[in-house]
């Protein structure tokens, strides 16, 4: 587990160094008349797995922890306790703590004991906390004394164990110590940025309401950034940090709105604000906030929608440009860009941005190079490496079959038209770089039959993912972790094109290797074709999110319900149109 | 209020939350975690002009969706989306950072 996990600190590296993997399984999938091509793909691409340093920090921290529950179990191995009472003896002695946070281990403090480093009272009570489970005769009173005996046996026999597991450890961790310094300076970084941005927003609100004193927020935060806590004009007008709301949101057009037919909890939730708003300038009629609606004094005090709307701006505007600047200062970010000049990659702006650290996004970049004044196509496979849950190895399939369906079909005036898969990709070779601030939402634009050749790809990339596990094959994952069913969304649609992909597979391969969708259509009907492309759509909108599991709990009673009339509704009519397409590909069949 | 039931999905990393409010309690991927009254009340302070389905954006398949339900004593409600998200969605996404290790 431990190698899985270091893979991930250089995930870059580790999918290169195994790139080979993907190619075998690909052509195993495709064919071997497809290895040239396949190869030749797979080794004109760049990958690059990134992670913000929070991702890196939790991953860092397992590996941790493995190591050090390896080298407990180790310890424990050695102990003369009875079988049955040793995860006992084990809980007692290390808490589940791992050997970063050594000062915790309950031995550690016993250690510390007998060589006379801690010497206070309380030093004492823990550690006949942790020896009175297994001698329960000891006190504070006697302990000296009976350390003096020997009588500790259980425990001082793995001591000369503990010592040599704490030496590896230390080991162990200094290997990582270029990732540790890495997040370390990574968190000052945005303590920095964090601090500098809520000083802009703050300088930003004096010249927009030069009125209201806010000068006096600026002096605050030149101490420190913790000065904001409990400060009455900072929790009305500023929030504690730059993702703080402030309690200005609540007289918002929108909370007026929910304020006069919104659900209880949310008019409870404006109500209570609006009172800690008047309480923070000194009017205080009590926790009812009808009183305030009417009162003169509470009337006055009220901000402006020209105000709260400002305030709110600035606020979401000061957040952009702090996560712009830290993701774009973040070392990892410049080595991304280095890689990406180092191919020749001419049009890299759009991609490694902060728009995807902020969203998590893995994709395939549609990206060129320059040779000898052509440009070739030269794809980036970008790559979301934290949280993963054992679907890494499952993800970099998905996109690389994306890779392996991308053609260039023709550049003119420096614009491009590709295709991969059913989409078609048009767009400009943009050759200039800047660190312009971008919009940290998710693009959400698609293309016709994006939706579709999403599903399919993904369900080709499933059994490519399956032979991966038949050649025993795994890059971040092993047997025990791999994941590549049921765990995303597409998986509640698949009841919709499962029997469409087995019964047309072959003319689905062949359409997506070239985009040349008239294949499929003429065997299917183009009409049929976009009528099922319609259902997903359909689907989403009824059962989405917990919706669908209410849909998958009413299949499983057999009840009637209109989560499920719905569900029939879908599946009769994917059933018409999968006849229809019957229909036309036996009428293909008889006019050959 | 009674409790906030939380789900993001995001291609296999998901996150799951359950907040008991009253008892101001919260399990954070299966891992209980500390949170006091402030913490409830930004949550809270996020999503109220949140409307209830952000509805599922054409072709967005493989984006986040975000479900957040608010139980009550007379029932519940369920905010959803995928692929629309409501304009200040990152500060949601950064409350939940703000529970990670």
């Amino acid at each position: 587990m431990i190698n899985l996990l270091s893979k991930r600190v250089d995930a870059t590296k580790a999918l290169e160094e195994n790139i080979t993997l993907y190619i075998e399984a690909f052509i195993r999938y495709y064919g071997e008349e497809e290895r040239e091509n396949i190869t030749n793909k797979f080794n004109n691409m760049l990958a690059i797995g990134y992670q913000e340093p929070k991702s890196l920090s939790l991953l860092l921290s397992e590996i941790y922890r493995e190591k050090s529950f390896e080298l407990i179990d180790g310890i424990m191995s050695k102990s003369s306790v009875e079988e049955e009472k040793k995860d006992e003896f084990k809980k007692a002695l290390f808490d589940n703590t791992s050997f970063v946070y050594i000062n915790l281990q309950p031995i550690y403090a016993y250690i510390n004991y007998i060589n006379g480093n801690q010497v206070s009272l309380w030093d004492k009570e823990k550690v006949v906390k942790l020896l009175i489970n297994f001698y329960p005769d000891v006190t504070v009173e006697n302990l000296d004394e009976k350390i003096q005996a020997h009588e500790f046996k259980i425990i001082d026999e793995l001591l000369p164990c503990y010592e040599k597991a704490r030496i590896e450890f230390q080991k162990f961790q200094a290997e990582f110590k270029d990732y540790d310094d890495y997040v370390l300076s990574c968190d000052e970084l945005l303590r920095k940025l964090e601090n500098k941005h809520m000083v802009l927003f703050a300088k930003k609100m004096v010249q927009e309401f030069p009125n209201f004193g806010f000068e006096k927020i600026l002096d605050l935060l030149s101490i420190n950034a913790f000065s904001l806590y409990s400060n009455p004009m900072a929790q009305n007008y500023f929030g504690n940090c730059v993702v703080d709301t402030p309690l200005i949101d609540a007289f918002s057009s929108q909370n007026d709105q929910i304020l006069l037919n919104g659900n209880e909890w949310r008019q409870s939730s404006i109500k209570n604000d609006r009172v800690k708003f008047y309480k923070n300038l000194g009017l205080d009629l009590g926790d009812d906030y009808s009183l305030y609606e009417e009162d003169e004094r509470a009337i006055k005090l009220t901000p402006s929608k020209e105000m709260v709307d400002k305030i709110l701006e600035l606020k979401a505007q000061a957040y952009t440009l702090k996560m712009n600047e830290y993701y774009y200062s973040l070392p990892e970010y410049e080595e991304n860009r280095r890689r990406i000049m180092d191919c020749g990659i001419v049009n890299a702006n759009e991609i490694c941005n902060p728009n995807d650290y902020e969203n998590r996004k893995t994709y395939v970049g549609t990206c060129f190079n320059n040779v000898d004044g052509n440009y070739n196509l030269f794809p980036v496979l970008c790559f979301y490496v934290g949280n993963s849950d054992g679907m890494l190895d499952h993800a970099i399939t998905h996109e690389l079959n994306h890779i392996y369906e991308l053609n260039l079909k023709e550049i003119r005036n420096g614009m491009y038209k590709c295709i991969c898969g059913w989409d078609i990709l048009n767009g400009k070779i943009k050759t200039e770089y800047s660190q312009d601030v971008v919009s940290l939402e998710e693009d959400n634009e698609k293309r016709q039959y994006e939706l579709f050749n999403e599903i399919i790809n993904e369900l080709i990339a499933q059994e490519i993912s399956q032979i991966m596990i038949d050649m025993n094959a795994y890059v971040f994952t092993n047997a025990e972790t791999k994941k590549f069913k049921g765990m995303t969304s597409y998986e509640h649609t698949m009841f919709l094109v499962r029997d469409f992909y087995s019964k047309y597979k072959s003319e689905i391969i062949q359409s997506r290797k070239n985009g040349d969708m008239s294949i499929l259509f003429d065997v299917v009907g183009k009409e049929n074709f976009d009528a099922l492309n319609s259902l997903f759509h359909e689907f989403y909108e009824s059962f989405s999110g917990f919706s669908v599991y209410n849909l998958y709990s009413d299949l499983k009673a057999g009840v009637v319900s209109e989560n499920t009339s719905k569900y029939a509704s879908l599946t009769q009519r994917r059933d018409v149109i999968l006849q229809n397409m019957d229909e036309v590909s036996k009428n293909k069949q008889n006019n050959k | 209020m009674n409790s906030i039931e939380i789900l993001v999905e995001d291609l296999g990393s998901n996150i799951e939350v359950f907040i008991d409010v009253k008892n101001i309690e919260m399990v954070f991927n299966g891992k209980k975690k500390y949170i006091n009254n402030d913490n409830i009340d930004e949550l809270v302070r996020i999503i109220r002009t949140w409307k209830c389905d952000y509805g599922f954006n054409s072709g967005s398949l493989d984006a986040e969706a975000f479900y957040i339900k608010v139980n009550m004593d007379n029932g519940f409600e369920l905010i959803k989306g995928r692929g629309n998200y409501p304009e200040n969605y990152m500060y949601f996404k950064a409350w939940l950072g703000s529970f990670y290790d």
